[in-house]
């Protein structure tokens, strides 16, 4: 693994600072329970230690809604569970939240083109991981009962031959132990988000731009959507997960522990409004009582 | 999705087995050729499987005659070549789940196709091959649109000459040379029937004998590269499908992806070309002069000539100047010339020189984000990787720098820039320090130094006639560890100090990145007068051509750097110190290049280099070996010309 050359740019991968640089950052990232999960991940990064050393992290403070960046080094007690202007706009709020875990830099923006444009998927890997990172700093307490990837539409899947964010979501299922299940189907050919300007415009193509293509075991309130235990390895982890899920139902009850909360996952969270056309979609089939928290590599 | 038909032409000629993605247009073109006879053989949407099979058939046909029940035969050979290609592709992708059931779907004709055969063979109707396919466009291309056809296919071969392109690329080069026609896939495979281009998938199929069981291999077949072709559920296609990772950055080459390659036209003779007009007021020395003669007369020698010839002259003998005749005589003969150089910034700066010299020609700059990229023109100077989108386009091909980073040990580039060349082009190498493999293929005895021969030309004085700064050596005990301490390197310290004591800038070299700041703090902490006048750069600073600038402006006087200014940057009173010469980044060629920094103006052609290592080492040695004998020969040649000028004996 890191006889490969830096991810980034292309330097060599091991060196004496990288432990350092590894250590550094898990101590940003990790409650003190993640942190060996945490300190793997950023060690099997793939990165240079200069590379890690420059990676954008968001700071400890965020809008508690979108995860947006807020500034500030450490949270003041009062001001500290905010939503930012854009969020406090928004009435029925479908998301129950949303966390990323970079800030989008011209290096997210080369790193996301190299892998989405380019379609170099072997970067599926690092964006994997980084999710996973994203995952432990801020839904390390959550139990979900699946993860789902935003879908694209049949024209651009054809177009480019792969869906990234499916790459990146089937390797966060492995990494984390939650079962992937493709849950939506895109139905509107809408133009590049990076094309269409405005906040409005984008929330009005998204309307009704998809149709929920999941599970039926998944509309009913059951946990157990994991059909067909066996075969692959994440399918037996999430089996035992399930079996510790109802041990645990049973001694605290079901509010507490079965696992209402979807994740859903996309590549980057600019507006929201993909995000949250995905969550209504979802929500209008599993029902209301579900929360739905979406994930992304940069916010 | 595209399907892709396989079928094979019985005919006059021997069989042959074709692949088509419009059954119609070949129907129309084979209808014309008397005597001819298609027998479907099945179809698949994956394209480099139908490729796969169409080898594999070809191979065992071998040009024997085809009968009725060979069709059969066929159909059921390809059937089993498909089971094994998806047992080994499956075996390669082991944690994939193939999109449709199978990785490879393929459709055989079905045994209704036989009664259409017998039925066809009793109406002796041959042009009606199609109604024995039981899929597929059955009928041929309606007859009122084949001008069209015919006048499109032409239209399109002018406009595609030369060139290389997967099919997603041919849509934008289309687009931007504003092409109107509407079937622009039939008017392609018109022209491959033709036989006026090929096409073939972005990553080819073969099955090969591992050493002992069978195995998929694949290969690029616009790189040529085998390694780090990566397997992917592709959704395009939907079928097993891969992509190549080396040539990544020129647009994914994939299974599915057509790749199509138009030789360009024939160099037209004609004398009178208006391109070839050299404005040039530079003189030659004696000694250019000689071998610039030398590159023309290779460049002008009838077809079967020598097709390689490397130009050997050390740095700072102006290699530029010399290709001047060569592409002049070139243009002359109507044809245009490449000129393919490793770094981007050479590309923005030789195009507008050469434009100079050359008014009448058209001259383009050809990198990654040029807007040039898609026109036509008489002198392409292009950056080593767009080459790769030439394909047997040039009667000359100029290499500069063979020697450097992406081409060295690259068979990649070099397979690029050799499929550039027309069949019975010529290649020009220029190279100051050539590699072996080029040596020992173009000079003919490596151990005398032969100052020419028919495949090469030495060219070991720099135009001004001064001879090459001889580098000196110091070893320095446990060097790293002294400079970690802050402890002195008297080397390096009185060597930066005698320079800038002298007015001289100071390049120093190190092996790696991380040495760069390390190595600028010892040398500011030593040298604290010079502090403020000193900098370090490397490859992936981003103020990396602001410092160059600056240090070109005088405003540092010592500049700490890899080996990313080892070539092409010209100071004039500068010298050269090399910290680590052992290690091994710095090798015999490099360390030359690197003291060829020195002493390049006429005004100042001495210098000191010097290599500081701290082992014993051999490359350093062999760097003054090597430029020794370069001064030597010069002082040869300079002897034996001395009393006649420009003479052609040398």
């Amino acid at each position: 693994m890191l006889r490969e050359p830096c991810v980034s740019c292309g330097g060599r991968v091991a060196s004496r600072e990288r432990e350092a640089a590894v250590r550094r950052l898990s101590l940003t990232i990790a409650r003190s329970a993640r942190y060996p999960a945490v300190y793997r991940l950023l060690d099997g990064l793939g990165l240079c230690a200069d590379c890690l050393r420059l990676l954008p992290i968001l700071g400890e403070r965020i809008c508690i809604q979108c995860g947006r960046d807020m500034g500030g080094r450490t949270p003041s007690l009062l001001s500290d569970r905010q939503k930012c202007g854009d969020c406090a706009s928004v009435r029925d709020e479908p998301l129950a939240g949303n966390r990323g875990l970079l800030v989008y830099n011209e290096w997210g923006k080369d790193m996301l083109s190299r892998f989405k444009y380019r379609g170099d998927e072997r970067m599926a890997g690092l964006f994997a991981a980084l999710l996973a990172l994203a995952f432990y700093r801020y839904y390390g307490s959550i139990r979900f009962r699946c993860a789902a990837a935003v879908p694209l539409h049949d024209n651009r899947l054809r177009e480019r031959g792969f869906n990234q964010v499916e790459l990146m979501v089937s390797g966060l299922g492995k990494r984390i132990g939650v079962e992937v299940v493709p849950l939506l189907a895109r139905t509107r050919h809408t133009p590049k988000l990076s094309r269409q300007g405005g906040r409005t415009a984008r929330q009005e193509s998204m309307r009704g731009a998809f149709e929920w293509v999941g599970p039926v075991s998944c509309r009913k309130r059951e946990p157990d959507i994991v059909g067909d235990g066996g075969g692959s390895d994440v399918r037996e982890r999430g089996g035992t997960l399930l079996w510790w899920r109802r041990i645990g139902s049973a001694f605290l009850g079901r509010r507490l522990m079965a696992p209402d909360a979807i994740l859903l996952v996309d590549d980057i969270y600019t507006t929201g409004s993909t995000l949250r056309a995905c969550a209504e979609t979802i929500r209008g089939q599993v029902g209301h009582g579900c929360r739905v928290y979406s994930l992304t590599v940069f916010r | 999705m595209r399907e892709y038909l396989l079928y094979v032409k019985v005919g006059d000629e021997a069989a042959h087995v074709y692949v088509t993605p419009c059954f119609a247009v070949d129907q129309t073109y084979w209808r014309e050729r008397d005597g001819c006879r298609l027998h479907v053989i099945g179809k698949s949407p994956s394209l480099a499987l139908a490729f796969y099979l169409r080898g594999v058939l070809n191979a065992r046909l071998q040009g024997r005659d085809v009968g009725e029940e060979d069709i059969a035969a066929m159909r059921e050979w390809a059937l089993e070549h498909v089971r094994e290609a998806n047992a080994l592709y499956g075996r390669e992708a082991r944690d994939m789940q193939p999109l449709r059931g199978e990785w490879f779907l393929f459709e055989r004709a079905g045994e209704d196709a036989g009664d259409a055969d017998g039925r066809q063979a009793d109406e002796g109707e041959d042009a009606d091959a199609g109604r024995e396919a039981p899929f597929g466009p059955g009928a041929p291309f309606p007859a009122g649109a084949l001008p069209d056809l015919r006048a499109d296919s032409e239209r399109l071969h002018l406009l595609l000459q030369g060139r290389a392109l997967l099919l997603e690329e041919l849509d934008g080069f289309l687009h931007r040379r504003g092409w109107t026609g509407s079937l622009r896939r039939e008017c392609l495979q018109w022209l491959v029937l033709d036989g006026k281009a090929e096409w073939r998938p972005g990553i080819e199929l073969f099955v090969r004998w591992d050493w002992w069981r069978r195995r998929l291999a694949m290969r690029c077949g616009r790189c040529g590269s085998e390694r780090g072709i990566a397997l992917t559920l592709c959704h395009t296609c939907g079928q097993g499908c891969a992509y190549c990772t080396t040539c990544l950055d020129m647009g994914r080459s994939k299974c599915c992806t057509p790749y199509l390659c138009v030789p360009g036209k024939r160099t037209r003779f004609r004398k009178d070309s208006a391109a070839a007009v050299l404005q040039w007021e530079g003189r030659y020395s004696p000694m250019q002069a000689a071998a610039a003669e030398r590159a023309r007369r290779f460049v002008a020698a009838s077809k079967p000539g020598p097709s390689a010839f490397l130009m050997w002259a050390v740095c700072g003998a102006g290699k530029t100047e010399l290709l001047f005749p060569a592409i002049r005589e070139t243009l002359a003969d109507g044809g245009p010339v490449l000129i393919a150089t490793p770094r981007k910034d050479v590309v923005l700066e030789l195009a507008p020189r050469l434009q100079r010299v050359f008014p009448a020609a058209r001259v383009i700059a050809v990198h990654g984000s040029s807007r040039e990229k898609w026109e036509d023109a008489d002198i392409t100077v292009a950056t080593t990787h767009q080459v790769m989108r030439y394909y047997q386009r040039f009667p000359l091909v100029v290499l500069d720098e063979a020697d450097a980073f992406p081409y060295h040990n690259n068979p990649v580039l070099y397979r690029a820039v050799s499929r550039a060349v027309q069949p019975g082009g010529k290649t020009l190498y220029l190279s100051a320090t050539p590699p072996r493999y080029l040596r020992k293929r173009l000079v003919p005895s490596a151990f005398r130094f032969p100052a020419h021969s028919a495949t090469h030309v030495l060219l070991p004085g720099r135009y001004h006639g001064f001879p090459l700064p001889v580098p000196r050596v110091c070893t320095v005990a446990a060097l790293d560890k002294r400079m970690r301490q802050g402890r002195p390197v008297p080397p390096l310290l009185d060597g930066v100090k005698a320079s800038l004591a002298a007015g001289r800038q100071v390049f120093v070299f190190v092996p790696r990145v991380e040495d760069v700041p390390r190595v600028l703090q010892y040398l500011q902490a030593r040298l604290p007068d010079h502090a403020n006048a000193m900098a370090g750069v490397h490859a992936a600073d981003p103020e990396r051509e602001q410092k160059v600038r600056l240090f070109r402006d005088k405003r540092h006087a010592v500049m700490v750097t890899t080996t990313i200014l080892e070539r092409g940057v010209t100071i004039p009173r500068s010298d050269v110190i090399v910290v680590g010469a052992d290690a091994p980044v710095f090798d015999e060629a490099s360390l030359v290049q690197i003291a060829g920094r020195v002493g390049r103006s006429a005004d100042a052609p001495e210098g000191t280099v010097l290599f500081i290592q701290s082992h014993r080492s051999t490359a350093p040695y062999a760097a003054i070996r090597q430029i020794r004998r370069m001064n030597r020969l010069a002082e040869r040649l300079r002897k034996k010309e001395a009393p006649s000028c420009c003479g052609s004996r040398v």
